[in-house]
């Protein structure tokens, strides 16, 4: 069995990172009723003897005394830091794992890459080989991080390139936060095309997620809770959009939710890897299959269910609505029209107690109305994990590789452009001590790139 | 003078059926879960040693190799009800647990690193047996394992064991034009396909697309299970082995059953039909079985287990084997009919006829049918099936789609970091020989092309 690290980075990437965690245990421990180290847990937590002075003595085998996670916590400010190692979980970290500085980035990429990359490279490093060490199998690193801010932009995108070189057979996985259209943050543009940049050339795999599609799913669940339409039917407190049975106090954050949904997303990518089921897909198993060329490595994401049906005999045609909701822009983690584009691969990871005849038979209803390109016209990966998630009878994870991602960055690079164009904000921007207009004109350089990369896919594919 | 059969599974899909195909073994031989013979009234009219041999310590222990690289399939068996049946040194799963990750270089390489150790756990078991007959491979295509590690378990066995036989029951994904269950079948499908020419004697071709099929016409049952799909090819694992295993007149080994269906070495991939399926409480609208309406059911499109157009091409051989309560003047009768009606296409160049063999049933076993049937044939329109594989390969191929993690693996990597391919490009040679192969086949004038 496989280990894998995650890698938490800026504020919203600890935030993340935090719920992630939190699930976790509670979806092992509604698993793992005899408290057994097995490996499904050895996945992601270490067994640790906590009365060994030192290091702390991993036990591989027999009950679980204290568990760890496979976790390294960076930040440039200690606020979120903190926050975590006095909430609930201060144990399931080890306070060996975190880097914290205490003035932050500032919201500005080239603070978080080259500043503070070359600050605590070594440190970094040094954290990420013991975490390594720990693992029998190392097989990928999670890092979850932000495009808009500056610690996640920078610094975890400066990881990138570190565990590229370092450790060239794991694979690296990113989950990104990209801004949304009223972000708040001015400089978020620069910063997302100066990410953009490293995660074109260092990741494996990229699920790019963004904030404005969180928050529509929270306001659609909120108003179907409220308006009572659905009645008895709907559970509001399900594990997916609230924490509720959490060890955290009640006083709701505004992020809670959407960082809900994101840790989920991670959970059920993993649920494959980590539970038997009677067809098992591994980490692996996600690049060789959705990833035919090694720059077109954005996944497209969409979860379903969103909240629970108190209904558990679930007759097949609910099934087929959670098929259908997949496949819905309602769902999705980013904001994109797949249906209007070409679909380079698609995977579909189900959990629960559904049939592989399911599968087909949505399979086939739903490919009529699904564009796949001409040479990979029956690109579809399939897998199916008996354990459903903790709450649920049954779930679907859909990850489709399509070209849809192509406005979304365009978008993206019509703002950078905006203000570059005005030249602006440069006062803000001046501020650190690196010659900053270097570092723009490699953002320009990417904005080239991504002209030729959207030109790679229609270019090629159409 | 017993001569016995080694099984391996490789990889998930592999191991599955294996587990359902012992599991059956042990129904029919009345062997609990733990290795017992469950009462010992019935004499030795069948012949468990070819699949199991006896410990010290009256237990059958199968002769069965489980191969895996990553753990999770083999620990679920080794915590099943059927733990103890298996010998424990005979499971061998890979140290780095990482899965071959659907890459058929990635599997291929892992057994090559292996190599020792897999070795040495065959050479035990044969060394356990006084006269080997053969081996048994169970695997699927499409996957990573099963394909890659399987493909090099084939090389091995045929270097080391040349004068063995080689099966294999093989998986094939499914070859429709909506969808796959793996993206890279294509690829790992034709690797997969040069070593299931070269390096066996026969192939029988299980497809998961007509299993489905199956199911949802023949037993109306809308969303089979894999388990209960994995139990229809166990019954027809198990039936292909019964002449074996409860010895009658003929058909008595292995090399008997392949020499009357395979006729050219090279075409050697059989197809399967099995009358009636039942699974446990769902029995299809099966009312009369004799033997005339056996065999006549089993040449039906719908119930051959692979998805070929058997209406045109023609068979080029067929045995079939009939279990139950039967009557040798019947059979007779039933082929009388069936030649009559010409209800079979038969090639020209070959006296060619129905070769039908009775077995016995197992007293084990109750069944609400009086007669069951087999039907294991060679037939041309096979081809059609790796048309398909040949096609969806060359589309991925020539957009070089997906290679870069094929491009890893020591087989396809080259120095300047562009990936050497030389060998998919020779499976897929051998593969559309094998084609033309069948499709000359077909003609009247066969014999008169060199072959071979």
């Amino acid at each position: 069995m496989t280990q894998s690290v995650v890698v938490q980075v800026g504020q919203c990437g600890n935030q993340i990172g935090c719920c992630f965690w939190d699930l976790a245990l509670r979806e092992h421990a509604a698993v793992n009723q005899k408290g057994i180290y097995d490996e499904a847990i050895s996945s992601f937590f270490r067994n640790v003897d906590t009365r060994v002075v030192g290091d702390g003595g991993s036990i591989s085998k027999g009950k679980i005394c204290s568990l760890k996670a496979r976790a390294v916590l960076i930040d440039m400010e200690e606020g979120v830091v903190n926050e975590i190692l006095q909430g609930p979980l201060r144990d399931v970290f080890d306070t060996k794992q975190l880097i914290t500085d205490i003035s932050g980035s500032g919201n500005n990429w080239a603070v978080g890459h080259r500043v503070f990359g070359s600050l605590y490279q070594d440190q970094i490093l040094e954290k990420l080989r013991k975490s390594a060490e720990h693992c029998d199998c190392l097989q990928c690193f999670f890092i979850i991080h932000s495009m808009g801010g500056g610690t996640g932009s920078g610094l975890g995108t400066f990881l990138l390139k570190m565990l590229e070189d370092e450790f060239p057979e794991v694979y690296r996985f990113v989950t990104s936060i990209y801004p949304s259209g009223e972000d708040d943050v001015i400089t978020s543009p620069y910063n997302s095309i100066l990410a953009m940049k490293e995660l074109n050339e260092h990741a494996d795999c990229v699920l790019p997620i963004d904030n404005q599609s969180l928050f529509d799913i929270i306001s659609k669940i909120d108003l179907m809770v409220n308006s009572g339409k659905l009645g008895t039917t709907v559970k509001p407190k399900s594990l997916v959009t609230s924490s509720s049975g959490a060890l955290k106090t009640q006083h709701k954050k505004p992020f809670d939710a959407m960082n809900n949904i994101v840790a989920n997303l991670l959970l059920n990518l993993t649920s494959s890897a980590r539970f038997e089921g009677s067809l098992n897909m591994d980490l692996n198993e996600i690049s060789m299959n959705l990833v035919p060329f090694p720059q077109l490595h954005y996944l497209v994401s969409s979860l379903t269910p969103l909240y629970t049906l108190t209904d558990v005999n679930i007759p097949p045609r609910r099934l087929d609505q959670m098929f259908s909701d997949a496949f819905s822009k309602d769902h999705q983690l980013l904001r994109a029209d797949p249906k209007h584009s070409l679909y380079l691969a698609c995977a579909l990871m189900v959990r629960g107690n559904v049939q592989i005849s399911d599968l087909r038979r949505n399979i086939e209803r739903l490919k009529p109305s699904l564009q796949f390109v001409s040479w990979n016209q029956e690109g579809w990966k399939t897998s199916l994990c008996s354990i459903p998630p903790v709450g649920h009878s049954h779930s679907l994870l859909a990850l489709a590789n399509n070209t849809c991602v192509k406005p979304t960055f365009m978008e993206l690079k019509e703002r950078f452009m905006r203000l570059y164009k005005k030249k602006l904000p440069f006062s803000l921007v001046t501020l650190s001590d690196i010659p900053i207009p270097h570092d723009l004109e490699q953002g320009v350089h990417f904005v080239a790139c991504t002209r030729h990369f959207s030109f790679q896919i229609s270019g090629r594919f159409l | 003078m017993p001569r016995e059969i080694i099984t391996l599974q490789c990889g998930q899909c592999g191991n599955q059926i294996g587990v359902e195909f012992w599991k059956q073994l042990c129904n029919e031989h009345n062997i609990n879960p733990e290795g017992i013979i469950k009462n010992n009234n019935f004499l030795n009219e069948d012949r468990k040693d070819i699949f199991f041999y006896q410990a010290d310590d009256e237990h059958f222990i199968p002769r069965a190799l489980l191969f895996d690289l990553e753990p999770r399939v083999i620990n679920s068996i080794q915590t099943s009800e059927y733990r103890n049946l298996y010998n424990p040194e005979n499971m061998f799963i890979s140290k780095e647990g990482g899965g071959a990750g659907n890459n058929w270089g990635s599997g291929y390489s892992q057994g090559h690193k292996v190599e020792e150790e897999i070795i040495d756990i065959i050479d035990r078991e044969v060394d356990n047996s006084d006269n080997l007959e053969g081996f048994i491979l169970s695997h699927s295509i499409a996957g990573g394992t099963g394909s890659g590690m399987g493909s090099y378990l084939l090389e091995l066995l045929s270097d080391n064991y040349s004068k063995k036989i080689i099966q294999t029951f093989s998986v094939f994904p499914l070859l429709t034009n909506e969808s796959s269950d793996v993206v890279v079948q294509p690829y790992n499908s034709i690797l997969t396909l040069k070593r299931l020419i070269l390096n066996t004697d026969s192939v029988v071709v299980i497809d998961n697309t007509s299993l489905n099929r199956i199911f949802v016409e023949k037993l109306k049952l809308n969303n089979p299970t894999f388990q209960q799909t994995n139990n229809i090819i166990s019954n027809v694992m198990s039936a292909t082995t019964t002449t074996l295993r409860y010895p009658g007149s003929m058909n008595n080994d292995m090399i008997s059953l392949i020499s009357s269906l395979i006729i050219n070495p090279k075409c050697h991939f059989l197809v399967t039909s099995y009358t009636p399926i039942t699974i446990d409480k769902h029995i299809s609208n099966v009312q009369k079985t004799t033997v005339l309406d056996v065999m006549k059911r089993l040449l039906h499109t719908k119930n051959i287990m692979v998805s070929v157009p058997v209406r045109r091409g023609m068979y080029i051989s067929i045995l079939n084997i009939i279990r139950g309560e039967t009557d040798p003047t019947q059979v007779h009768k039933g082929l009388q009919r069936i030649r009559d009606r010409k209800l079979v296409n038969f090639i020209k160049w070959n006296p060619a006829s129905i070769q039908v063999t009775l077995a016995k049933q197992s007293p084990h076993i109750v069944s609400t049918h009086k007669v069951s049937g087999l039907m294991m044939a060679n037939h041309t329109s096979i081809s059609t099936l790796f048309e398909r594989c040949v096609t969806q390969f060359d589309r991925l191929f020539k957009r070089r789609a997906f290679l870069e993690n094929y491009k890893k693996e020591p087989m396809f990597s080259s120095s300047d970091g562009q990936g050497n391919f030389e060998e998919m490009e020779a499976s897929k040679e051998i593969t559309q020989n094998l084609i033309d192969e069948y499709k000359s086949a077909e003609r009247d004038d066969y014999f008169n092309h060199t072959y071979l």
